[in-house]
């Protein structure tokens, strides 16, 4: 068995933390404000990587902003200010020290280390100044003479404070150490909030480790979705398979092509090729409704001709009806524009409402389909007042559906009358898949109805679906 | 002009009886074949103007007996019927980029077999 370590982050004792984890940002500006009020000199804090953390000007301004505009001056400029930022500090004994360093514009810095607990941090920069003892303008500015002019350098650089280099550096020096104070305050604050972040950090991992748990039992889940769904296909087919036989022979003796069959033979023969028939239509609604749940309806939508449609559907159950003496009427509204539905649910919807209409009316029943366009609803009409939804209703005059099973009956499995059902067969899927169909395009289904007179089912579908957007 | 040949491949035996009486009672010459092997050999020997194929046949699919069938004879392209009980669209687009020009879905009215297989050879 191996043992595995779990790896954890460097903990807040054992890293070096940087300046700006350490330092409190406002109270490091307010302590830089008040020397730089105090000494009239500019204040830059730098971290070990030169990054800024303070800059705070005084004086040297404008003189710095006009040198800047010309690119000579801009060149040297960035020079100074990298070196500022980056150059390493001398070694003084075993430590870090000052170090001055003079602009090309003749004014002067001086660099300090930063240090807690023997670590270098950053560095802290005073000035510009104007060196005590420097005279005009530094002999590199009058090289420079055409990009400026002088004059102007020598009004702003006026107004920036002169002072002795030794006098900065004891400035500098006494800076540290204020900073070290601050620092120890803040290294206290900074541990504490550091742990915190590492208490949060742990249970981050906890529930990443929590979320990856979930991960793999949704794709478990999945896999068994994706077996469940194999599984239906595969009995699906292993049951049409013999189904194939079962109809097919019964269909080929009662065609006559093994000969003449007597009256009550021929009856026998019909019985399993209904059945047989009942028998597929369970398996392939049962199948239909599985790839629904588990998949949700997936729709290839086309330019479809409904009257075509409502034909062909018709046509499905017309043999059924005639045995059974019902009168099956259309009126198609042919005119009609070509609607984008997917045309197989579309069937399927209408041929589940013709084969219950016909199921659940009497022998001698009359049964009438009629499709077209949503006559002028207000808020089906599209832009340029054209109707933008059609219907297809199926009525019969049959036995009717109770007001109180009216929602019901849409519901999987749900039959109205457990002893119909014997009589009539089916599971109760039929109507579902409708649902499921219709509302897959954007539309609905609904059903008005009186006991022992008859029921209307209407579909109210877009002229045009959707196409839904794809993941 | 003789009668149309038919190679029928179907491994159900009874579905492949079935098949072979309504297509000889329509008036097709017709030859049955259990499996892929069967139908290869047959083929070799014979010349047919229309192939019934079931999808799911033991070794190789119905799909891939097509695209054997056609690489024998590359410059003659019979027309295919796919028979299969596999209700899901899926198998419907596999048929259609072998080519096959019709698809039969089991289990099948004894008019739709015939229409199918009629409309497959364009008459
Ligand atoms: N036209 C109708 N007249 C009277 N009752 C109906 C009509 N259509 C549906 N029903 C009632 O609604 C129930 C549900 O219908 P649905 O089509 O979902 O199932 P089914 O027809 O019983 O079975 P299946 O459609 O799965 O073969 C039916 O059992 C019946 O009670
Ligand atoms: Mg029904």
């Amino acid at each position: 068995m191996s043992v595995v370590s779990p790896v954890r982050p460097v903990g807040v004792l054992d890293r070096r933390m940087t300046l700006r984890e350490l330092v409190d940002q406002p109270s490091l500006t307010d302590l830089c404000m008040s020397f730089v009020e105090l000494h009239r000199l500019g204040v830059k804090v730098f971290d070990e990587d030169g990054a800024r953390l303070v800059d705070i000007k005084t004086g040297s301004g404008d003189f710095c902003a006009y040198l800047f505009t010309k690119s000579p001056g801009k060149q040297r400029c960035t020079e100074t200010v990298t070196y500022l930022k980056q150059h390493p500090l001398p070694v003084v004994g075993n430590e870090r020290g000052c170090e001055a360093r003079t602009c090309f514009s003749g004014t002067r810095y001086v660099m300090a280390p930063i240090v807690h607990e023997g670590d270098l941090l950053g560095r802290v920069v005073l000035g510009p100044f104007v060196p005590e003892e420097a005279g005009d303008l530094s002999p590199e500015l009058f090289e420079l003479a055409g990009a400026f002019d002088l004059e102007r350098v020598r009004e702003l650089q006026k107004r920036i404070r002169r002072a002795s280099e030794t006098a900065v550096r004891r400035i500098a020096e006494h800076f540290g150490k204020v900073l070290e104070v601050l620092l120890f305050a803040s290294y206290r604050a900074a541990l504490t909030s550091q742990m915190h972040i590492e208490a949060i950090s742990e249970d981050y991992r906890e529930l990443q480790a929590k979320s990856r748990e979930l991960k793999e039992s949704y794709e478990r889940l999945q896999e068994l979705d994706r077996l469940k769904s194999n599984f239906l296909a595969t009995v699906s087919h292993e049951l049409r398979t013999p189904l194939t036989s079962i109809i097919g022979y019964s269909e080929m003796l009662l065609a006559g092509l093994a000969g003449e069959l007597n009256p009550e033979q021929e009856d026998y023969l019909s019985t399993v090729l209904e059945k047989g028939e009942g028998l597929l239509n369970l398996i392939t609604s049962l199948l239909d409704l599985s790839k629904v749940e588990s998949q949700g309806v997936k729709l290839a939508l086309k330019e479809t001709a409904v009257p075509a449609i409502v034909r062909q559907s018709v046509s499905t159950v017309l043999p059924l009806a005639t045995k059974r003496r019902i009168e099956l009427s259309t009126e198609v509204d042919e005119s009609m524009p070509p609607a984008v539905v997917d045309p197989d649910k579309l069937r399927q919807a209408i041929v589940n409402l013709l084969s219950n209409a016909v199921k659940f009316t009497p022998d001698g029943g009359k049964i009438l389909v009629r499709s077209g366009l949503l006559p002028q609803a207000p808020e089906g009409t599209g832009p340029f007042g054209r109707a933008s939804r059609f219907l297809v209703s199926v009525q019969d005059n049959g036995i009717g559906i109770a007001p109180a099973e009216q929602e019901r009956i849409f519901e999987t499995f749900y039959q109205v009358d457990s002893s119909s059902t014997r009589a009539h067969g089916g599971a109760g899927l039929g109507l579902s898949l409708v649902k499921s169909y219709v509302e897959a395009h954007g539309g609905k289904v609904w059903v008005q109805s009186r006991l022992d007179e008859g029921s209307t089912f209407t579909l109210d579908l877009p002229l045009e679906t959707a196409q839904p957007a794809r993941p | 002009m003789g009668a149309k040949r038919i190679l029928v491949v179907e491994d159900d035996p009874a579905i492949l009886a079935l098949e072979e009486r309504l297509l000889r009672h329509a008036g097709f010459e017709v030859r049955g074949a259990p499996g892929s092997s069967e139908a290869l050999a047959l083929a070799a020997e014979e010349e047919f103007d229309l192939f019934v194929l079931d999808v799911m046949l033991p070794g190789m699919s119905g799909y891939e007996l097509a695209r054997a069938l056609a690489a024998r004879d590359p410059a003659r392209q019979v027309p295919l019927v796919f028979a299969t009980a596999n209700q899901a669209a899926d198998g419907v687009r596999e048929g259609f980029r072998t080519g096959a020009a019709l698809y039969l879905v089991k289990p099948f009215q004894t008019a739709t077999l015939l229409s199918t297989v009629r409309a497959a050879m364009g008459s």
